[in-house]
């Protein structure tokens, strides 16, 4: 397995709700690409960000109980992929470490299958919830 | 499995799931297990609803054909603004929708079609449940066929009330959409645990897709947790049905005519026409085959609609879409 493509982005609150754009191309054809998606931290665990979560709209009554109980609010990363354009899918799960595999005969679910010829891939992490700073998410792209 | 057929119309009632999740996006059940759990339910066709992908419909007809239910493509486009159902129409860029142009969405949908709905509105939303509270500005509601008013496997923290009050809200300006029940199934124990479907009368001229999409746009859709009926409003001349408007006729008085579906109207029940003002009437549900109501004219009254309730537990178990009355409309 040849690792193609590798990137690491940070993600700050600023970001919250937007979406980050990744494009690379694949210059001939494959059998599988594996995607390495995965983002840290998942869990909003310091106090003052759960409090700036609440703060900023209409569940503010709820932030005490946050703050004080077991329950948590995540940050929440997705991944989309695009083959020339076309749409293949998307990875709505909240596991914050996700391998995803594309190729003609199998996908990941949530993937379509794929023919892997020369490309241009457009990869979109949306940014559900972005509660911490600095989170860290790191793709690597492997191809078979 | 059919229940009463309208045969002058054509016409059947279906039951249906219009919101599922498999594992092509949060769901812990593949489409085929999601299906033989309706099936056991006796639904008869479901809407596959994942999150921003339409993967899962790659084996649906194969499942359809296996397992003998109706699975109909859909998606639930999972934005950070609210969460929009949409069926029959390709695959469209979500990560170009901001706060203010879910209208583009909608035209999207409609050029092919399509119909498009607004799941759960008043779920709870940012920061537990990001996007799950409709937060879209400038929407023009006309463009909307359908909103979940009943909504997840049970009624939390008043949601259905409060999904209620957004629809009714939009409502009384003349935006006629249609309520119905999402169930928001995420495991297949939810068919069973969740007491809610929603009786969807289709057309037996038209494709399954085709017939579902005309029955939500129609508002033939009756929101329960067993009961069916038909309700209709006959004059000399037309015959409305609930999701009709009743235009200008002017007449002092209408008939309400409300006919149970047999064998769904169990145990002690009540029977209640209500418009947008109050109750306009209520009685014990006495194995009548037919219930008529003569409703006299008022300006005021901009839809009509029908409740059954559990007299024993005062627990609500089916609701109508409205019959609407243009000419009072603001």
């Amino acid at each position: 397995m040849e690792r193609i493509y590798t990137d690491k982005i940070e993600i700050n609150k600023i970001d919250n709700k937007t979406h980050k754009k990744i494009r690379f191309c694949t210059d001939k054809s494959y059998h599988k690409l594996v995607f390495e998606f995965q983002y840290s931290p998942k869990l909003v665990d310091k106090i003052e960000d759960i409090e700036e979560a609440f703060d900023s709209n209409e569940l503010s009554s709820l932030k005490n109980s946050f703050i004080s109980s077991e329950e948590k609010i995540n940050n929440l990363l997705t991944l989309s992929l695009y083959c020339d354009d076309e749409y293949i899918g998307c990875a709505h799960r909240h596991n914050y470490v996700q391998i995803i595999e594309i190729s003609e005969s199998k996908s990941t679910e949530g993937f379509k299958k794929t023919k892997l010829v020369a490309s241009a891939w457009e990869l979109i992490i949306s940014v559900h919830a972005a509660y911490s700073n600095n989170i860290q998410a790191v793709i690597n792209i492997y191809a078979v | 499995m059919l229940y009463r057929e309208e045969k002058e119309m054509g016409f059947k009632w279906i039951r249906i799931q219009t919101h599922v999740h498999t594992v092509h996006s949060d769901g812990g059940n593949t489409l085929e297990e999601m299906a033989c759990a309706a099936k056991a339910e006796k639904v008869d066709a479901m809407l596959l609803t994942d999150h921003n992908t339409m993967a899962g419909g790659e084996n649906a007809k194969e499942v359809c054909e296996k397992i003998g239910i109706d699975i109909i493509q859909a998606i639930e486009y999972t934005t950070f603004y609210g969460h929009i159902i949409a069926l029959g129409a390709p695959y469209f860029r979500w990560e170009k929708i901001d706060q203010y142009n879910l209208n583009a969405l909608a035209e999207h949908v409609h050029k092919y079609n399509g119909i498009i709905g607004i799941a759960h509105p008043r779920q709870i939303g940012d920061p537990i449940c990001t996007g799950g509270t409709f937060n879209f500005k400038a929407v023009d509601f006309k463009k909307i066929d359908f909103i979940e008013v009943w909504h997840g496997v049970s009624n939390k923290n008043n949601e259905w009330e409060n999904n209620e009050k957004f629809w009714l809200d939009i409502v009384k300006f003349g935006n006629d959409i249609t309520c119905l029940y999402g169930g928001d199934f995420h495991k297949k124990e939810q068919f069973k645990e969740s007491e809610a479907f929603n009786w969807m009368q289709i057309s037996e001229e038209q494709s399954i897709t085709e017939a579902i999409k005309a029955a939500i746009i129609n508002g033939r859709v009756i929101m329960s947790k067993g009961p069916c009926f038909n309700m209709n409003i006959k004059s000399d001349k037309f015959s409305y049905s609930m999701g009709d408007t009743v235009e200008g006729e002017g007449k002092p008085f209408y008939n309400v005519c409300i006919e149970p579906v047999k064998n769904t109207f169990i145990g002690k029940i009540k029977v209640k026409l209500v418009d947008n003002i109050g109750v306009l009437y209520e009685i014990d549900y006495k194995e009548q085959d037919k219930l008529i109501v003569t409703l006299t004219e008022n300006i005021e009254r901009r839809w009509v609609r029908t409740e059954i309730i559990d007299s024993i537990k005062n627990e609500l178990l089916a609701v109508s879409n409205p019959i609407f009355f243009k000419n009072n409309r603001s």
